[in-house]
């Protein structure tokens, strides 16, 4: 289950790509007027009138219960954004929140809240051009990866205990390349999470709860999935 | 007569050597872009200063011979100058020709008198412009029997402002504040007149000894309002006196009025001056990227294009917000970018690789990609979309590619939800400029590996990973990592790598001419 605070354009756009990936999700909006916006658009049995000041009504919502994923800010006002995120951050500590952000100063900000990412579309669209200019060929694949509808995808695989890949280095894994995969890298816990690409760390040793990244076609990741899984 | 005129007016028009003669003489005098109008220019401003310098010297001095050979060959070169522009001024034979099809055409005998009458009023016309009487005063006093005109010969210093861009716009400002500047001539006019009437009335009597006439008490009026007061001429009377301390305190009036009218004057032709400097420093580049609208995301595109080296230039009608980011290293013009002759005047040329409109408004952007495109059809557009149902219109008046700002932002909030880890990285790979990079290599003619199997290649040598490669033949066509064994390379190729920055700069010159591997 993944909320939305806040219909923004942008909370717009990602129910619209929610919606068509059919994945539970609830939009909540406290202004009357925007809310009668929403109503407008398909999904009205998902739209919600809270204003999200009181804790009860993110209990309510479900957002410590670990039904709920991910919790979108996406309000224009950042203040509620800020307000939102610590609500919910001191409500349930792993919760994925993404927020809206417009520049660096709220970014500081929303990060001391415990915001997991924040998405500033000005920055972004900024750098996608820039994208566009010097590598064109390169944002198309991504873009495909990222479209729900592509066959290419990027996934990530968390090592189980008991899986055949404990305890290997990167040089000898010849289980990706069979299913014609590509290892971009390993996000390795005993790092603090730092993420390694696979060109450089070639000698580097696999241990259970770091996760592989790994691009290819879905069905061949699924099948990967299947062999390297633990016993 | 009549016939052999058109006859030669025909010949110079197709003549070749002709249109050769003009396009070198424009480049050499007119077209600022020219790096032989800006020698040229340089040459003549060291011609001009030389030459007033012997004449200086001159005066206490005599001249030695070679002196005077050279601003003999000082005083031709300037008439050539002068003849070119003449020259340049008008074409005479496109008139003749003009007038005669009309006559042919409609059937009624041509008149030639007719056509050299406009030739003559036009070339005369130029002869008494002001820069060329500017430049006929540099060359004439050379002549023996005008030797009396020497004095002239410093109007060639006004010649080096037809040399410099900069300099000629400071005299535009005397130009344009004309009023104001004319009515304080008036006023100072009125006030010395005044004063020096008053004194001469008071003093002009034999009082004071050193006013003998009119003419003194005007001198006198003039040193004292200038506030320079030489002290030469004193007032004597009381009136006198008090007539000097209102005369001293108008000065400092008029002064303050003069300075504040050149002052800022000045300030608005400033930014003229550095527009006039940017456009002409954007033409030497060899490639650059036009933005049209600097806000949030224009700046993040700035920013990562100056990382990268690339030439900007951008073009902006409000003043930019400051909390946004500086603009000082960048190359900003304050002007609406919808006006073609601003576009005009920038050149939308080849050396333009991408066109950025990145306006809030989509009318605006709309606006803007036309003009663009009245220009020039070819360059490709980037066009931001503030409204998902404008993208359509866009795309109608000539954006090669549109960006929906909130659409993309989205499609990064999935990413997120999806995959935030691989989200991360792949994002990282693409702007990271420590870390890896994903890149596009493309494999050129010369290539040794053309025709060969991509086994041949050895990426791990460069700790490089293979992604894909896109087929020149079906260039939309992503090719997922390929079967090394069966893949043949072939020329225009291109492969999709991630790796760090250097093995990547490597690896791009290994594919080109396998010498690193000598090296490695």
């Amino acid at each position: 289950m993944i909320i939305i605070y806040g219909y923004s354009k942008l909370a717009a756009e990602i129910s619209f790509l929610l919606n068509k990936e059919k994945r539970e999700f609830m939009v909540v909006e406290p202004e009357p007027r925007v809310y009668k916006f929403a109503m407008r658009d398909k999904y009205t049995d998902k739209i919600y009138k809270y204003e999200f000041y009181d804790d009860q009504e993110l209990i309510d919502c479900g957002i410590n219960s670990g039904k709920v994923t991910t919790l979108f800010c996406m309000h224009n006002d950042f203040t509620k954004n800020l307000f939102v995120t610590i609500s919910a951050r001191s409500l349930n500590p792993k919760l994925q929140i993404i927020s809206l952000s417009t520049n660096d100063n709220d970014t500081k900000k929303l990060k001391l809240a415990g915001v997991t990412s924040t998405i500033n579309p000005y920055e972004i669209a900024g750098l996608n051009i820039f994208r566009r200019i010097d590598k064109p060929m390169c944002v198309d694949i991504i873009y495909d990866l990222l479209h729900s509808d592509s066959n290419l995808t990027i996934k990530e695989i968390r090592i189980e205990p008991g899986s055949i890949l404990d305890g290997k280095f990167f040089s000898e894994i010849t289980v990706i390349k069979k299913h014609n995969l590509i290892l971009l890298g390993i996000q390795d816990k005993e790092l603090d999470n730092e993420f390694i690409f696979s060109s450089r760390g070639i000698n580097h040793k696999i241990d259970v709860d770091d996760t592989l990244v790994v691009m290819g076609r879905i069905c061949d990741i699924e099948r990967l999935k299947e062999e390297i899984k633990g016993k | 007569m009549t016939n052999t005129i058109i006859k030669l007016a025909y010949y110079i028009e197709g003549s070749k050597s002709y249109q050769k003669f003009r396009t070198f003489l424009l480049h050499l005098l007119e077209d600022t872009s020219r790096k032989e109008k800006k020698f040229f220019d340089l040459l003549m401003i060291f011609f001009v200063i030389s030459t007033v310098g012997i004449l200086v010297y001159e005066v206490q001095h005599t001249v030695p011979n070679i002196l005077i050979q050279y601003e003999y060959f000082v005083v031709f070169i300037f008439i050539l100058e002068w003849l070119g522009r003449f020259i340049l001024s008008f074409e005479s034979h496109k008139q003749i020709i003009r007038d005669y099809e009309e006559a042919q055409f409609l059937n009624m005998p041509y008149d030639i008198v007719s056509s050299l009458k406009i030739i003559t009023r036009k070339k005369l016309h130029y002869v008494f412009s002001m820069a060329s009487i500017i430049d006929l005063l540099a060359i004439l006093p050379s002549y023996r029997p005008l030797r009396i005109l020497r004095v002239f010969l410093l109007f060639r210093l006004f010649k080096v402002l037809r040399y410099s861009n900069s300099l000629n716009q400071f005299i535009k400002v005397f130009v344009e504040k004309k009023l104001e500047l004319s009515l304080l001539l008036m006023l100072y006019i009125l006030v010395i007149f005044f004063s020096a009437t008053i004194l001469y009335v008071y003093e002009g009597n034999g009082l004071n000894p050193k006013i003998l006439h009119f003419g003194d008490a005007i001198y006198w009026a003039f040193i004292t309002v200038s506030t320079i007061g030489y002290g030469d001429i004193t007032p004597m009377s009381e009136a006198g006196k008090i007539i000097t301390v209102v005369l001293i305190l108008t000065s400092y009036t008029v002064i303050a009025f003069f300075t504040s009218i050149v002052t800022s004057s000045i300030n608005e032709k400033l930014d003229g001056i550095k527009e006039l400097n940017i456009i002409s420093n954007i033409k030497k580049y060899k490639e650059y990227i036009l933005i049209c609208g600097y806000g949030r995301s224009g700046h993040a595109l700035v920013q990562s294009l100056k990382l990268n080296y690339h030439n900007l230039l951008v073009i902006e009608k409000e003043p930019i917000d400051i909390s946004i980011g500086k603009t000082d290293d960048i190359h900003v013009i304050k002007d609406d970018a919808t006006n073609i002759d601003l576009l005009k005047q920038i050149g939308i040329n080849r050396n333009i690789k991408e066109v950025v409109i990145l306006t809030n408004n989509d009318a605006v952007n709309l606006s803007i990609i036309l003009s663009i495109r009245s220009l020039n059809k070819d360059i490709p557009i980037l066009a931001r979309c503030n409204r998902f149902k404008t993208k359509n219109k866009l795309k109608l008046a000539g954006a090669t590619n549109i960006i929906e700002i909130n659409e993309t932002a989205a499609l990064v909030a999935m990413g997120y939800i999806k995959a935030p880890i691989a989200y991360e990285a792949i994002d990282d790979i693409l702007v990271d400029y420590k870390g890896a990079l994903m890149s596009e290599v493309e494999v050129f003619a010369y290539s040794p590996f053309i025709g060969q199997k991509l086994s041949a290649i050895e990426f791990d040598k460069f700790h490089i990973n293979f992604i894909g490669l896109f087929h020149h033949e079906n260039p939309t066509n992503f090719i997922f990592n390929p079967d090394k064994e069966e893949t043949i390379l072939q020329e225009k190729d291109f492969l999709i790598i991630i790796g760090y920055e250097r093995s990547i700069d490597d690896f791009k010159t290994y594919i080109q001419s396998q010498k690193s591997i000598m090296i490695g």
